[in-house]
């Protein structure tokens, strides 16, 4: 039984992995993005005004990939680190998808760079926990 | 420094204390008392004894916890105190969701609870660690009626699917798990000492007394120094009356590597963290019982529904642009304002400070957080599973904990926690509908109750993060802010004092809030009467 179930993770990390290889990061990315993104960007990355900025047509965001990168591992004024919740792969789907679409126009971000980018980086703050 | 806390070279414990304040302030002189167990009150234990405010004016920026202990003690003192808050109701975090409570949050999900008369979701604070002696401190003073918060049930379940064998991905007492891993543990230690396998680092006698405790810990057979079970984990069958059930049939213990491999054993700690004590309190009815106790002791101070648009001072006095839900506009001055308005939100106001102060508030992040009331049609984990109160820890990613009501015991329905999680967890679940929350709860619950998805009535959920009005449950500081950042922001900017649990060490407490107002008003009091 257990022998399924681990077959079946497999099953699924291999298909991932293909599909970024494959070109159809697109989709994922935008899977991803609305999944772990949207609640304040917005599924337009549009944003709200004065709680969460705009991810369209974004300077930062079709900016320097490492300042990019950082950002959403390390956090900035208001958002917390995600370096705990999203891993190489996912965060380069969904800063590629981000980066090509809502009227972005920049090079993807590959799993590797992000790696690197998480290395060094401050340690995770503290504060996430039961109050 | 820490090898001086223990040396005995130490003259006094009042000259160590001093020199603990020299070196780390008051604060670092509180905790130093503290560790010598001396039991001195706090010094924020009470409000800062200030009078003569001599009618001058302060403007408080939010009515949450922080504004209204200023706004009361101020007044209290002879100021002339103005309360500008945004929401329609007064308590900031310190909110409970009842029968009727209406929220918008900033996906546009509304939401009107829906909860049976008498139940309730406190969508912000809950519990009151029984050392929060500034929130105490409140409770009693206004009378607000309080009650045990069960915040830790050995009679719960333990559920952790990321484990391996065959207590994997199953709801474990958590009372079975201690009482095997703690029994084995010391079985190990007890049979290595008595064997001389360890280099122990103390006396024979020593070694004896270490093995007494070591059979007392465990609940270890004496003269084996094997762990058996014990009565503590519970029966098979519980004892009764005559012959059958008689001495009921004693319950057998998991095997450690079962246990091991759960995973379960990650909630078992010597004693709780000093947060999350076991005696904890809640007010009864919700936790707003403690913003209503302020606002009946503080007369008509407060302005609500009124927005904040732009705070500007000058040498001589501070002045607050507002607009009030009718949208009329207005402008209150003061000598001094406090500003408790969190930071994730004052980031978006027009607030007129250096901009070394407004490059520190950047540097603080909030947490997403979410919760969810699920009301049950019946209270099948006190009725069938005997658990009354208490969380349910599971690693559910999005899911976390799951806690039974502190109140209500042995009624018809119960209202119950369905998730409290943070970060990234959190903003992807409130990504969902109301609705898809709901469903998305319910899935998690339903692997530790069967009975989950056919008890449940309705629900009600609150994001922090999807709150204009807040932005986020708490302050999040990273070790770089905290050096920073934070002692600038700690500071007033001008006539400008913030407050808040973001300018604490005791961040997403109400203490946090209370504490952090006292020492703001009690640098203004000074600074008047310079």
């Amino acid at each position: 039984m257990f022998k399924n179930k681990y077959s079946v993770v497999y099953l699924m990390a291999s298909l991932s992995l293909s599909l970024i290889s494959g070109g159809v990061a697109k989709a994922d990315g935008r899977l991803l993005f609305m999944e772990n993104c949207s609640a304040c960007h917005q599924s337009n990355a549009q944003g709200v005004p004065g709680a969460f900025p705009a991810l369209a047509k974004n300077k930062l965001v079709q900016g320097s990939p490492d300042i990019l990168v950082k950002t959403v591992l390390n956090g900035r004024a208001g958002m917390p680190s995600f370096k705990g919740d999203l891993s190489d792969n996912d965060l380069a789907m969904i800063l590629t998808y981000l980066r090509a679409n809502h009227g972005n126009h920049a090079a993807g971000i590959k799993p590797d760079f992000v790696n690197k980018q998480r290395k060094g980086g401050q340690p995770k703050s503290q504060s996430l926990q039961a109050h | 420094m820490s090898e001086n806390i223990y040396s005995k070279t130490i003259t006094s414990r009042r000259s160590f204390i001093e020199g603990l304040a020299a070196i780390g302030g008051i604060s670092l002189a509180l905790a130093g008392m503290d560790a010598l167990g001396l039991g001195i009150e706090s010094e924020y234990s009470t409000p800062p004894n200030i009078s003569g405010g001599n009618g001058k004016k302060i403007v408080i920026l939010g009515a949450g916890l922080a504004g209204l202990t200023a706004a009361y003690e101020m007044s209290k003192a002879g100021y002339d105190c103005k309360v500008i808050e945004t929401r329609s109701f007064a308590g900031g975090r310190c909110q409970t969701a009842r029968k009727g409570f209406k929220y918008t949050d900033l996906m546009g999900y509304s939401q009107t609870c829906e909860f049976d008369e008498g139940h309730y979701l406190n969508n912000g604070p809950w519990r009151i660690p029984y050392h929060h002696h500034s929130t105490l401190y409140y409770t009693k003073k206004f009378n607000v009626p309080l009650q045990l918060f069960n915040n830790d049930n050995d009679n719960s379940f333990v559920y952790f699917e990321g484990g391996t064998g065959p207590l994997a991905g199953k709801p474990l007492r958590k009372g079975k798990v201690a009482a095997d891993v703690r029994g084995y543990t010391s079985e190990i230690l007890a049979k290595a000492s008595k064997s001389g396998a360890l280099n122990l680092p103390f006396s024979a006698a020593d070694k004896d007394r270490f093995i007494a405790y070591l059979i007392g810990e465990g609940w270890l057979n004496a003269d084996t120094l094997s762990y058996e079970g014990t009565n503590g984990r519970g029966y098979e069958v519980d004892p009764g009356p005559g012959i059958n059930p008689g001495p009921g049939i004693p319950s057998k213990p998991y095997a450690m590597s079962d246990l091991l491999g759960s995973k379960a054993w990650s909630v078992l700690q010597s004693v709780s963290d000093y947060e999350q004590q076991r005696v904890m309190f809640q007010p009864i009815g919700g936790m707003d019982q403690i913003a209503k106790g302020f606002v009946k002791n503080l007369g008509d101070l407060i302005q609500y529904s009124t927005s904040v648009k732009k705070i500007a001072q000058d040498a001589n006095g501070v002045s607050v642009s507002w607009i009030d839900g009718n949208g009329v506009k207005g402008v209150t001055t003061a000598d001094y304002c406090i500003c408790t308005i969190p930071i994730s939100v004052l980031n978006g106001i027009d607030l007129q400070v250096s901009p070394a102060f407004k490059e520190a508030m950047l540097k603080v992040a909030y947490a997403p957080v979410n919760k969810i009331g699920l009301q049950m049609s019946n209270r099948f984990w006190e009725d069938k599973y005997r658990i009354y109160g208490g969380h349910v820890y599971n690693d559910i990613p999005g899911i976390r904990t799951i806690s039974l009501p502190s109140y209500g015991f042995q009624g018809e329905k119960g209202v119950l926690l369905g998730y409290y999680s943070f970060g990234g967890e959190a903003a992807k679940i409130s990504a969902k509908s109301p609705a898809d929350r709901a469903a998305f709860a319910l899935e998690g619950g339903q692997k530790i109750f069967p009975e989950y998805k056919s008890s449940f009535e309705n629900s009600f959920s609150f994001c922090w993060h999807l709150d204009k009005d807040n932005l986020g449950g708490w302050a999040v500081w990273s070790e770089e802010a905290r050096k920073e950042a934070y002692p600038k922001l700690c500071d007033p900017d001008g006539r400008i004092y913030l407050a808040g649990e973001h300018l604490t060490y005791l961040g997403g407490w109400q203490a946090g809030a209370i504490e952090s107002a006292w020492q703001q008003i009690e640098k203004i009091h000074k600074r008047v009467k310079a």
